[in-house]
């Protein structure tokens, strides 16, 4: 699911001196004044990167950036940028009068994924635009890969890139493989009983540490599979069997968001429901977040197929 | 990272993502941290009367301002009136004035501009920029920092002309050349009209760069089959070849002042150590692919180990030492 221009925030980027240092001067080594545009270009776009990745604390390797290397920038169009322990992201310079973003095919190897960043007819500020996670075929394409800006993820979508450990991953499931958290629905407490059956089905549940008007919930995901590639995801929010009260609170939000955090599901708990649930279907590799909201509580779960 | 469909208010908006970012019970988990964080920094260079200015280097001032909220916003940012949104202004404010004032110390590179016509606009004066507006700086340099993009081309040739038998030239020459038939000499099976020295002149020093499919149709060659000896074989020699072009590295090579390549072997076999790989390989007189196979006979052991050391120890140590941006 994707967003259109109009509707994403972007992220301006003042770059410090030390950026404009870098270009400058790996611009000036190359062979011919077009080379050289592209190396000012790139260079800024892998600043801005490293200075948003800096504020957040998240920490990067310039010096194992291929487009550090002056030999290597000199010949090849890269814009690398190296995040320890998670890889490679590609920092695209995109111009304020393009529509879409083309990644050379040596850009595309071994990369986790491509960041647009707007640059205007004014150079002293850019813009982080989006990203987009690189297809494991990426690696074996022969031409240059074209990316156009509505394909354009929001920069949560990098941030969840950059931290894999904090996605649920639902395959790792089927390989009994669980997240420390998920439990088996025997494990806590009293669970209210389900009456899901379903030969193949997993079912694991998960306590929130957070507390809604005093009371205490849990999520439970049940996964079951389709075929191969298609799985049936129900997800449910319930009371924790050793709260006080019977209910959940009344106005408790169960929301389900898409990959750009866009809500596509919505239930609202009424006076005495113990639970509510969503029911969705989704493919292998597909993300979805699931967000429990409560007057200006909120709470949000990633999961991936 | 989407505007919220209800139009919410400011000091509301701001509120709920400071509530996100700095709550200690419980503490929001480094990613959840980290998205509201994104969302604030956006609000904040939204702000309508953060301070703005004409100077140059304003992005720069800007640049230190946002590291410093980001680090600072949980212990010392507390709101006490009404609006939150004013509050965090004020705040935001008082560090960027100071970041903006350091930029108006007299030092070299501005007094050139002052001579050159620049004239500095009053602090303390927020100037609210509009979207798309110019700020025309006149000719006082041709810096594209303040020229804009329009006069990228030119001033990069400018800078271009100054740099004495430019690495770029060098390197260009050496793969047009291919003065020891390094590259020529490397082809798939017998086709070696498609060898690494057209290869890599077609793909990455044409201009405008050729694309694999073509290159594999002139040469009646299949895509994947020029693609994988692009990447096996072209693209190491390359990377050995870069190297080669980098006298920091080889002058590191030659020194290795802290034996921090000499200290890097393999398990049980202290001669496979980076430095006798490095000077073999980046020193030697011509960069080879098989140089691998005879080190690794030379030195009774395994190629495939060899390999792997070379690439996951030996480059990074020989890149780690590269001047780092901070």
């Amino acid at each position: 699911m994707n967003i259109n221009s109009t509707t994403i925030l972007r992220l301006p980027i003042p770059l410090d001196q030390a950026a404009y240092e870098s270009a400058t001067r790996f611009a000036a080594e190359q062979a011919t004044p077009s080379k050289g545009k592209q190396v000012y270009l790139n260079t800024l776009a892998v600043c801005a990167v490293h200075t948003y990745l800096k504020w957040l604390e998240i920490e990067t390797d310039l010096t194992q950036s291929d487009c550090w290397q002056p030999g290597l920038r000199a010949v090849l169009d890269i814009a690398d940028l190296e995040v320890p322990g998670v890889g490679k992201l590609e920092c695209r310079p995109m111009l304020s009068e393009a529509d879409s973003l083309a990644i050379p095919f040596e850009a595309t190897q071994d990369r986790i994924g491509y960041i647009a960043v707007q640059f205007h007819e004014q150079l002293g500020s850019v813009e982080l635009l989006g990203f987009v996670r690189a297809a494991a075929s990426d690696t074996s394409a022969v031409n240059s890969l074209i990316i156009h800006q509505s394909e354009l993820l929001s920069l949560d979508s990098l941030l969840d890139a950059l931290h894999p450990e904090a996605i649920v991953n639902l395959r790792k499931w089927l390989e009994e493989v669980f997240e420390y958290n998920w439990r088996e629905p025997a494990e806590l407490a009293s669970i209210r009983s389900s009456n899901i059956g379903g030969a193949k089905a997993i079912v694991r549940v998960k306590q929130i540490g957070q507390e809604f008007d005093g009371q205490k919930v849990g999520l439970r995901v049940h996964l079951s599979s389709v075929d191969t590639e298609n799985f049936n995801v129900q997800i449910r929010l319930f009371l924790v069997g050793e709260s006080s009260a019977s209910y959940l609170p009344p106005g408790i939000q169960l929301l389900v968001l898409d990959e750009n955090n866009v809500a596509v599901m919505q239930r609202q708990a009424q006076e005495s429901e113990s639970w509510i649930e969503h029911e969705l279907r989704g493919r292998l590799g597909e993300r979805f977040s699931v967000e429990i909201q409560f007057r200006d509580i909120s709470v949000i779960e990633s999961f991936q197929i | 990272m989407y505007e919220d469909k209800r139009p919410q208010d400011l000091d509301e908006q701001i509120g709920n993502l400071l509530k996100k970012i700095c709550c200690k019970d419980p503490a929001p988990t480094p990613l959840e941290r980290r998205k509201a964080l994104t969302r604030l920094l956006i609000q904040i260079q939204r702000l309508p009367h953060l301070f703005r200015n004409s100077h140059p280097n304003y992005s720069h001032a800007l640049n230190f301002t946002m590291a410093w909220v980001s680090e600072k916003i949980c212990s010392d940012f507390s709101p006490r009136s009404s609006s939150v949104s004013e509050d965090l202004t004020r705040w935001v404010n008082g560090y960027l004035k100071w970041r903006i004032k350091d930029l108006y110390v007299p030092d070299e590179e501005y007094q050139g501009l002052i001579k050159a016509g620049f004239k500095p606009t009053p602090l303390d004066q927020p100037i609210v920029a509009q979207e798309g507006s110019q700020t025309t700086l006149g000719n006082i340099t041709a810096d594209p920092r303040f020229g804009g993009m329009s006069i990228l081309d030119q001033w990069i040739e400018e800078i271009q002309k100054d740099e004495q038998k430019r690495l770029g030239q060098r390197i260009k020459k050496y793969f047009e050349n291919d003065p020891q038939s390094v590259l020529k000499q490397c082809h798939p099976g017998k086709q070696s009209d498609c060898n690494c020295q057209e290869i890599v002149t077609r793909l990455h020093l044409s201009d405008p760069p050729e694309t694999v499919r073509a290159i594999a149709k002139q040469f009646g060659i299949n895509e994947q089959t020029l693609h994988s000896h692009w990447k096996k074989k072209c693209l190491p020699l390359l990377q050995i070849i870069a190297l080669r072009f980098d006298p920091q590295v080889k002058e590191y090579i030659q020194q290795d002042p802290e034996c921090i390549l000499r200290d890097c072997y393999l398990p049980e076999s202290a001669g496979c150590n980076c430095w006798e790989l490095s000077k073999r390989i980046i020193l030697s007189e011509s960069p080879s692919l098989e140089e691998m196979r005879a080190i690794a006979k030379d030195l009774n052991t395994d190629q495939l180990l060899l390999d792997r050391h070379w690439k996951e120890k030996c480059l990074p140590l020989l890149k780690k030492h590269r001047l780092e941006y901070q």
